[in-house]
């Protein structure tokens, strides 16, 4: 601080008498090169620190992008915890009464990660100046406070619960976007920061340059105090950065940078990546494209394709990758593009979660479910097997008859043109006969969830032609009223069958212990994007006390029901993402009604359960 | 094959079934035999002339009235036209309260044609003998009711065959007159010995 004693010095000098113009043109003459000297020093001094404080403002503006990823990723991580609640909470949906207390139980369980990432979000409040952003995590905060409550307190509401956990989820998604789209806005404007930042330093110089050299105190006190604020926000962003070390080096998750574009280069993956890729960080850096061998070569051109959209940041994908020791893992990994100066994505940052245990317990509530209506559909054919077996034995016999009556008039007469007619006969019956073995067969299937375009109607006369022959011992009469022209929907064929067969032997029932004879009535029609079919029978209709627990499994009004159908017909509709309900019912029958969706004309297997 | 044996002789089919019936009839066609198919219990009893000799081949599960109360129907009726019974349902109980009421036949569905063959063949050969005896029946009887009580009782009696002595002593009278009526009951009836008499007896007793 050599200026504060040259200031000194210059004090003691002009506090000295002044004598004659000679000592004061000698004391000019000291001043004059004193002025020079200091002039110099601080020209020296200013070009010095113009081009530290360039130094200064380029690792700053590093940290601060360090941590606008850091930010970015608390976001991400929230996110990733946001999902362990809203499946936990999934099947509150339709409860109304007390959330059971496995699912609270689980809920409480996952709700500190929760706490402590929305933690450290709100602790990035006021650090953006966003409106935006503030409001949204004083919301998210809210929103989180009343989730709690609903939690806590045991009587809470199952589908409260679960309307909180969406409301949050909501808000995630909002603050995440507003986040990225505020980060933007906040570079440009620190591009602009800067550079008024700057300039402004210069002004200042050159206005205390010009008032004197009392002002030089000033300057330096504002230099000073500069650096010392560059220092500050230095420390900040390290911190920052620590957090964000701390966070990127101990979370499960992988977090990345990268360049953009399918195999950029990788600048930066957390240490999680090897434990969960088996594949260490310096064989990813030195190859990117790894990262897409790794995936499994059923996923490989889906997420090859995807990469193409994380410049815009639509890059959301879950998918399986095989280890180099043959391990296959699913990994859920997510992409935010970065503006770089130019207003052009230039990096991406990224999360990448091991779901695998997500997945497979995913994978093993469908197999459940799978199996379960599997046994169902088994013991549904179990019931219908006398008259079903009836059904096929009827052309059977039909055909024995008109082969046998045909050999004996040829033996007879030897006119061969004559048995064209029971020729005839035998091939439709045998078609008959087929049909419904293969009917059967494939009912009785134990196959995984296979969705395709099929046509509802035919898949209502299938599974009247199923449920016929008990119909017609029950004396009850069935009927398709289809609507033509419908689009194809998108439907695991014999879940649906098993869906209709439900419905129908329900209504047979309901009409046969009613009345002994009526009728049961499947209707198609269209309803948007949605195919609904309504199964109306004229039985006496589902009293209230039934009605309440109609979907529950294992419940039944039946002597020898299993008390699966309709529990089933749920899952497997909502599987479907339809929807199954009791539509009319009164004393001239009941109505139930389901949906499914319109074939919309996608991909042919959906991975997405 | 017998064609001409069973000739003036139908064979009647019940079956709901539309397929099931279009091939019986061709089956039992190609047999040389005459058909007749009804959709339903009550198409058959409104068409069916119990004058027309013949046999039924019965479906037992119908909607409306079923097999199974076709035939108890017609035996109220006093109608003795063999059945046979086809059923898809290998139902024991059913089969046995079938033939308990005097079906001919039970054959499950699909059925072995031989065996159908036999047992419509039999059928019809039942009803034929059946529709016979009733005439010899009927003769029997009108020849039977001419005697008198006291012929009557000898006839009984000599049928179960005691000796004129004997019958003489349990009626106290000679074996002479014994001798006397069995002369004229013999005569009456028209019988020529006394196993034609015991077969006279049996024919008439049959027909109940």
């Amino acid at each position: 601080m050599g200026f504060v004693q040259r200031n000194v010095e210059i004090n003691l000098d002009s506090d000295g008498p002044v004598a004659g113009v000679r000592p004061f043109a000698d004391s000019i003459r000291r001043y004059l090169w004193l002025l020079a000297a200091v002039f110099l020093s601080l020209a020296v001094t200013v070009v010095g620190f113009i081009s530290w404080e360039e130094h200064i403002e380029k690792s700053f503006q590093a940290r601060l992008q360090l941590y606008h990823e850091a930010t970015v990723f608390q976001l991400a991580a929230l996110t990733e915890t946001m999902l362990v609640l809203s499946r936990v909470v999934a099947p509150l949906e339709n409860s109304t009464g007390p959330a059971p207390p496995d699912s609270l139980h689980r809920l409480q369980e996952a709700m500190p990660a929760f706490q402590k990432h929305l933690g450290e979000v709100v602790g990035l409040q006021g650090r953006f100046a966003d409106p935006a952003f503030e409001d949204g995590v004083a919301e998210l905060q809210a929103s989180y406070e009343s989730l709690r409550r609903a939690a806590e307190s045991r009587a809470g509401i199952g589908r409260e619960v679960y309307r909180h956990v969406t409301r949050l989820h909501g808000l995630m998604e909002e603050v995440e976007v507003g986040h990225v789209q505020m980060a933007r806005k906040l570079r440009e404007q620190r591009v602009q920061a800067e550079h008024t930042m700057h300039t402004g330093q210069v002004v200042a110089f050159t206005v205390v340059f010009l008032v004197g050299l009392g002002a030089i105190v000033r300057l330096v006190g504002l230099i000073t105090g500069t650096i010392k604020a560059q220092h500050t926000a230095e420390q900040a962003v390290r911190e920052s950065e620590e957090r964000f070390r701390l966070l990127a080096e101990n979370i499960e998750a992988v977090l990345w940078v990268s360049g953009a574009g399918d195999a950029g280069p990788v600048h930066y993956v957390s240490p999680a990546f090897e434990a969960i890729w088996g594949v260490s960080r310096d064989t990813l850096r030195d190859n990117p494209r790894l990262f897409l061998d790794a995936v499994h070569p059923d996923d490989r051109e889906r997420i090859s394709q995807a990469f193409e959209r994380q410049a815009e940041g639509g890059y959301d994908e879950t998918f399986r990758i095989v280890r180099p020791d043959g391990e296959v893992r699913w990994i859920r990994d997510r992409a935010f593009p970065v503006m770089g100066p130019q207003n052009v994505v230039d990096r991406i940052v990224g999360i990448a979660a091991d779901v695998t245990l997500v997945m497979n317990a995913e994978e093993e509530r469908r197999r459940h479910q799978e199996e379960l209506a599997h046994v169902a559909r088994l013991s549904t054919l179990g019931e219908m097997a006398s008259g079903l077996a009836h059904e096929v034995n009827q052309p059977l016999a039909a055909i024995a008859n008109y082969a046998r009556g045909s050999i004996h008039r040829l033996e007879a007469t030897g006119d061969e043109a004559g048995v064209r007619p029971a020729l005839e006969q035998i091939d439709m019956l045998s078609r008959r006969a087929g049909d419904i073995v293969r009917h059967l067969r494939e009912f009785v299937q134990k196959g995984e969830t296979r969705h395709a375009a099929a046509d509802i109607n035919e898949l209502a006369r299938r599974a009247v032609q199923l449920a016929e022959p008990e119909a017609r011992r029950q004396n009850v009469r069935l009927k398709v009223n289809a609507t033509h022209g419908l689009p194809p929907v998108r439907v695991d064929r014999i879940q649906v069958d098993q869906v209709l067969v439900n419905l129908l032997r329900n209504g047979i029932d309901a009409v046969a212990e009613h009345t002994g004879g009526g009728e049961v009535v499947v209707t198609t029609a269209q309803d948007g994007n949605m195919v609904v079919v309504s199964v109306r029978d004229t039985g006496p209709g589902v009293s209230e006390q039934v009605q309440r627990q109609l979907f529950h499994p294992f419940y039944t009004t039946k002597p020898n029901g299993l008390g699966l159908g309709l529990a089933i017909s749920e899952s497997i509709v909502e599987a479907h993402g339809g929807r199954i309900q009791l539509d009319a019912n009164g004393g001239s029958g009941a109505t139930f009604r389901f949906t499914v969706p319109v074939d919309s004309g996608q991909s042919k297997d959906n991975q997405e359960a | 094959m017998g064609e001409n044996e069973f000739a003036g002789q139908t064979v009647f089919v019940v079956d709901d079934d539309e397929a099931m019936r279009s091939s019986l009839a061709w089956l039992i066609e190609s047999m040389g035999l005459a058909v007749r198919t009804f959709a339903d219990a009550d198409a058959f009893l409104s068409g069916y002339d119990p004058e027309v000799p013949g046999c039924l081949v019965l479906d037992v599960r119908m909607p409306g009235i079923s097999g199974l109360e076709l035939q108890e129907q017609l035996g109220a009726k006093g109608v003795r036209i063999p059945i046979i019974f086809i059923s898809a349902h290998g139902d024991v109980a059913m089969a046995m309260r079938a033939v308990k009421n005097g079906a001919l036949d039970f054959l499950e569905k699909p059925c072995d044609h031989d065996e159908m063959a036999r047992a419509i063949h039999d059928a019809l050969r039942r009803d034929r003998e059946q529709r016979a005896a009733s005439v010899k029946a009927g003769e029997a009887r009108s020849r039977l009711t001419s005697l008198t009580p006291r012929e009557q009782e000898i006839l009984k009696l000599v049928v179960e065959g005691h000796s004129s002595r004997a019958i003489g002593d349990q009626l106290g009278i000679s074996g002479r007159t014994v001798e006397v009526h069995r002369a004229r009951l013999m005569d009456k009836t028209g019988a020529e010995s006394v196993p034609d008499l015991v077969r006279m007896v049996l024919d008439a007793d049959s027909d109940a």
